[in-house]
């Protein structure tokens, strides 16, 4: 792993070098716990599905057994396999809009909730409700509501008078938005309970003194606010991002991938190839190209926030 | 006057915001509740009923004879240690990665996410291989195993950005005072930080709760999870939805308790004031 | 020797004479030592003699039942106590009722069985994991039948001629000839060499409102409309379409047709009907992909032409929303596999229940039924072999089958369907029996799941009008001979 400049926030105020020389034999006892579960399974596996990938492997048909075949796998994934390049495409398409649309609303919602109104709790639990439903759960559920014949939320947009020959997840324009509505419902309480958390954390006195100053509501928000929280939020879009990459469970219980190929995410593809088509040295090609993928988009991520960082600075 | 129009005004308009939201939140998974109670015919009206005799059979047929009973048991197992292990073992060093610099600290640190990235079904085979070998397969401990990992980076980053956000003056003030680093950790961080230690114990529980695809390959049938067994009502034979509306809304229930619960720590973090009165 | 119908198969071992008359059949009977006659699961043995003749016809009315347990020698509570079998299956109603009849074979084997249900997915990942990975933690399995080619040419599983001969562990009852002849060719036989029993199975076939196409009224304006009288139900397409037009109505919310037109095996599931059909195949004698070929395109036309008729949002139909679509009286006619009837002729469910009936598939160039099975294999690694073919033996003897049967598992015994509780159930005679001898699989050659999965994506596609179905097809045709020529 190359070297990250600045790979996650210095504040300025870590600089100083006091804190940093005490106790580093503890530390290191901090950290061994972790490393010794992350690297002794998460590795092994990892190096499995590293040689997988180099091989014909297949559970279903004779001739492939694991021969080495170099980067045949890459060479035939990347190359030869249109569909490949089409999952990849809806994949970053569905992330894109839905991790901006839940930062968003994540971001009001919690702005909302951490007013000091009477019932902020009763509230916060009751929006926080999707998140806690099994992906199956919500998969079953979303399919139930929106049939189009028996489902309550297809009856609904009947009534308003917007007719759909298809239905809402039968048909090739209105699927994918559909799968990411669901999406959006269902993580947007994540997004916002990290950030209640952090609001709720935040010193009073900066805001207090800005209002003193005479700053308006919106400018406290801006200016004071949203750059203290910077931490979470990043972490937020960081975590939310690669949980979107590896959604599975509720989009193939909702669609299946289809219809035709208009919901089929990059990692219902990978599903396809390993655990229908059975050829595990193919599939193991390309989860790796897709983690190399999210690999190089975190790497822009921090380097565009670095930026920013480097000329802003903490007020 | 005007204030006061004015705090009406805005008091008003959060609520209703709030309650948009909320009716939208909450809308499906009552509906599922109202569903669980219904029987077929009435689940399955157009128009939608919305006044009907209710049933239990549902919840009959899918906690007593179909014995969800005991994988509610083996998912509140689960889910619990996974969340303990996880905290315990991410949470110090989160710590270290928010205050300590070491070297090559942000390889590490990077290396911990991408175990997150890593597309669960890449690590299936071969930690069912591994599991196998070790004997542990179809136990609780292999699924708890494998839910610690994947939550483990959940953990050290989110509470990585937590610690950061308290400030430094307070800590120092302590270690200054003559605190070990081990005490301050204990006794000023992991308190201030209890918003986040709540949100991130949340976290951990729900993923670890709702998570299918290892616990249905690694815990095969005596560890089988509430969720494994739902997909098991959607069968050849037809769709159990009065079922899978039923345990869709037990298999919610303990997870809302323990997030109301928990709520208790989303409190507002200490003042300066504390520190330097 | 047994009756079915007005026929009179004599039988011994495997061969088969039909419709002996009855003269013959007494001569018949003097030459042979002694003959078994089934009398809906009775099994009696009778000395050979005229008496026998009588004996025959007397127990064939009265029915009497007499209780005769035959098993195997190796059947000895001794030799198998202490021996834990574990089995995995698909979670279906059968599997269940199989669970409930276990104790049973507990008792009079010593041995117990361990079930693990999963829905298909599942089954077939955990299934291949543990062969693929040698865990060796099941010893008897029940898989779809298309994995057959599959599992051989990997090595997974054994054959079981050995164990079929050992006399120690054959059942005296046994009767190969007894199963029907399409299931069994389709689950157990792979190149000549015998694998496994059929375990479930289902059919596909027409299913139709009878009392919406037998109304008088609707016949004589369908008759003006279109210049004849449909046929109840349609016997071939242009007949079917015709009907489904008529009878589709959205502002009466009914539609003609249900299609199973998700991005699911059900789809492929039921095209193949239309397929074979209209003359088509997947592959040739020889093997070769033709998937493109006119009759195969046509068929997929046809398939299009009727989603018009269909609800809106057929495109995230599988077998299950047409069941519902039924219940609630909203489609008219579907093809539609024969297990899921129960779901429509149950009144607490349906508001249809008991005005259905079940036809053949409308032919073009021949009949078709999509037949579905799932068979018993036995894992080469599996650490109780003869434990489990005596396992596998006896959940598909003949009282097991029956007693399944009436629970409504589809059973593989031709016998089963003379049980007279059996016949009851509606849809089982003689539309499934019927079916049930047509018989069309589906290739169980190893490369059969890819196929299959982008036949799916090559009929969704032309669904969604994104490809023509001659592209759709000239796609997957290419992608066939990519798949097959590696």
């Amino acid at each position: 792993m190359k070297s990250n400049k600045g790979g996650f926030f210095i504040p300025p105020c870590c600089k100083k070098r006091s804190m940093e020389k005490r106790g580093s034999a503890k530390l290191f006892l901090f950290h061994l716990p972790t490393m010794i579960t992350l690297m002794a399974i998460t590795l092994v596996p990892f190096l499995f599905a590293l040689n997988l990938s180099f091989r014909a492997y297949s559970l279903a048909l004779p001739g492939y057994e694991g021969q080495f075949i170099g980067l045949d796998n890459f060479r035939e994934l990347l190359n030869e396999d249109p569909l490949f390049w089409k999952s990849i495409l809806i994949t970053l398409r569905f992330i894109l809009v839905v991790v901006t649309v839940e930062l968003s609303l994540g971001l009001g919602i919690a702005t909302l909730l951490n007013q000091k109104i009477w019932g902020r709790r009763f509230f916060t639990s009751i929006i926080i409700v999707p998140m806690m439903i099994a992906p199956v759960v919500v998969g079953l559920i979303w399919r139930f509501l929106l049939n189009a014949e028996f489902g309550i939320v297809s009856y609904a947009i009947k009534e308003l008078g917007v007719y759909l020959e298809r239905g809402l997840l039968g048909s090739v324009n209105t699927a994918l938005p559909t799968v990411m509505f669901i999406d959006v419902w269902q993580w947007t309480p994540f997004m916002t309970l990290i950030l209640l958390a952090g609001l709720r954390a935040l010193p009073i006195e900066p805001v207090e003194a800005a209002q003193i100053d005479g700053a308006s509501g919106l400018q406290i928000f801006y200016y004071i606010t949203l750059p203290l929280i910077k931490p979470l939020i990043f972490v937020a879009i960081l975590l939310r991002s690669i949980d979107s990459f590896k959604l599975f469970d509720t989009v193939f219980i909702l669609t299946g991938g289809g219809p035709a190929f208009a919901t089929e995410l990059a990692s219902i593809y990978a599903y396809r190839i390993n655990f229908k088509y059975w050829n595990m040295g193919y599939g193991s090609a390309m989860v790796l190209i897709l983690f190399l993928i999210v690999l190089i988009c975190i790497e822009f991520f921090f380097f565009f926030t670095q930026r920013e960082k480097l000329h802003k600075g903490v007020s | 006057m005007k204030e006061r129009t004015r705090k009406i005004i805005r008091l008003t308009l959060i609520y209703i915001a709030l309650s948009t939201i909320a009716f939208v939140a909450i809308f499906p998974y009552m509906w599922m509740v109202l569903t669980s109670f219904k029987t077929r015919i009435d689940a399955f009206a157009v128009p939608p009923v919305w006044f009907f005799k209710p049933v239990v059979d549902h919840y009959l047929e899918a906690f007593v004879n179909k014995g969800f009973l005991q994988n509610f048991v083996n998912s509140l197992i689960i889910s619990l240690s996974t969340t303990v292990f996880s905290l315990i073992i991410g949470v110090p060093s989160a710590y270290a990665f928010a205050r300590y610099k070491l070297y090559g600290d942000h390889h590490i640190f990077f290396y911990i996410l991408t175990t997150r990235m890593a597309p669960p079904i890449t690590i299936a085979l071969p930690l069912y291989l591994l599991m196998a070998r070790a004997g542990f397969l179809n136990t609780h401990f292999a699924i708890i195993v494998a839910h610690t990992i994947f939550n483990l980076a959940l953990v050290v980053w989110l509470m990585q950005g937590f610690f950061k956000m308290i400030p430094k003056e307070i800590e120092e003030a302590a270690l200054i005072d003559g605190c070990s680093t081990l005490r301050t950790f204990f006794e000023i961080s992991l308190p201030l930080a209890s918003g986040g230690l709540a949100a991130t114990a949340i976290f951990c529980i729900i993923m670890s709760w709702n998570e299918f695809l290892f616990a249905m390959i690694l815990g095969g049938y005596q560890a089988a999870t509430l969720t494994v067994a739902i997909p098991g009502l959607v069968t050849t034979r037809g769709t159990y939805w009065g079922q899978i509306a039923a345990a869709g809304t037990i298999i919610t229930i303990p997870i809302l308790i323990f997030s109301l619960v928990v709520q208790k720590h989303l409190v507002r973090g200490l003042t300066f004031g504390a520190i330097e009165g | 020797m047994r009756r079915v119908g007005r026929s009179i198969y004599l039988g011994k071992g495997k061969t088969f004479q039909k419709r002996e008359s009855v003269g013959k059949l007494i001569s018949l009977l003097e030459q042979k030592e002694k003959c078994e006659i089934i009398n809906g699961g009775v099994i009696m043995r009778l000395k050979m003699s005229r008496i026998v003749v009588v004996g025959f016809m007397i127990a064939f009315l009265v029915g009497c039942f007499a209780p005769a347990e035959a098993v195997p020698p190796a059947f000895t509570e001794k030799t198998y106590k202490g021996v834990t079998l574990r089995f995995i299956a698909e979670a279906v109603p059968p599997t269940e009722a199989l669970i409930k009849l276990l104790p049973k074979f507990e008792k009079v084997s010593g041995m117990k069985v361990i079930v693990e249900q999963y829905p298909y997915d599942h089954v077939v990942e955990k299934t291949m994991m543990d062969l693929a990975g040698k865990t060796r933690i099941y010893d008897v399995l029940s898989v779809p039948y298309e994995y057959l080619g599959q599992l051989v040419e990997m090595g997974y599983i054994m054959p079981i001629k050995k164990f079929m001969k050992d006399p120690e562990l054959r059942d005296p009852e046994i009767d190969v000839a007894d199963y029907i002849e399409g299931m069994w060719k389709a689950s157990a036989e792979w190149k000549g060499k015998l694998y496994g029993f059929p375990s479930n199975s289902c059919i596909m076939f027409v299913w139709y409102r009878r009392d919406l196409l037998e109304d008088p009224v609707e016949r004589e304006t369908f008759k003006e409309k279109y210049g004849y009288y449909y046929s109840i139900p349609p016997t071939n397409w242009i007949e079917y379409r015709d009907v489904a037009e008529f009878f589709t109505r959205p502002e009466e919310r009914l539609y003609g047709v249900a299609l199973q037109a998700k991005r699911h095996t059900a789809l492929t599931c039921e095209w193949m009907n239309y397929m074979w059909s209209f003359g088509g195949s997947v592959l040739d004698e020889e093997g070769n992909p033709v998937i493109n070929s006119p009759e195969n395109v046509e068929a997929l036309e046809y398939f299009v032409s009727l989603l018009p008729f269909a609800p809106p949002g057929s495109t995230t139909y599988t077998w299950d929303e047409v069941t519902t679509a039924f219940q609630k009286g909203r489609v008219v006619m579907a093809i539609q596999w024969n297990d899921q009837a129960f779901g429509v002729e149950d009144p607490a469910k349906s508001e249809v229940a008991g005005k259905m009936s079940y036809g053949p598939v409308p032919v073009k160039k021949q009949p078709a039924a999509h037949f579905g099975a799932w068979s018993y294999f036995i894992p080469k690694l599996s650490k109780h072999p003869e434990a489990a073919y005596l396992f596998m033996q006896w959940a598909t003897s003949k009282k097991v089958q029956i007693e399944l049967a009436r629970i409504g598992m589809v059973p593989s015994r031709s016998s089963s369907f003379l049980d007279p509780e059996v016949r009851k159930i509606p849809f089982f005679y003689p539309a499934t029996l019927a079916a049930l001898e047509i018989s069309n699989y589906r290739p169980r050659i190893p490369e059969w799941p890819e196929m299959e999965s982008k036949m799916q994506l090559a009929i969704s596609q032309a669904l969604a009008g994104e490809k023509t179905s001659k592209e759709a097809l000239d796609w997957l045709q290419k992608e066939y001979l990519k798949i097959l020529g590696k």
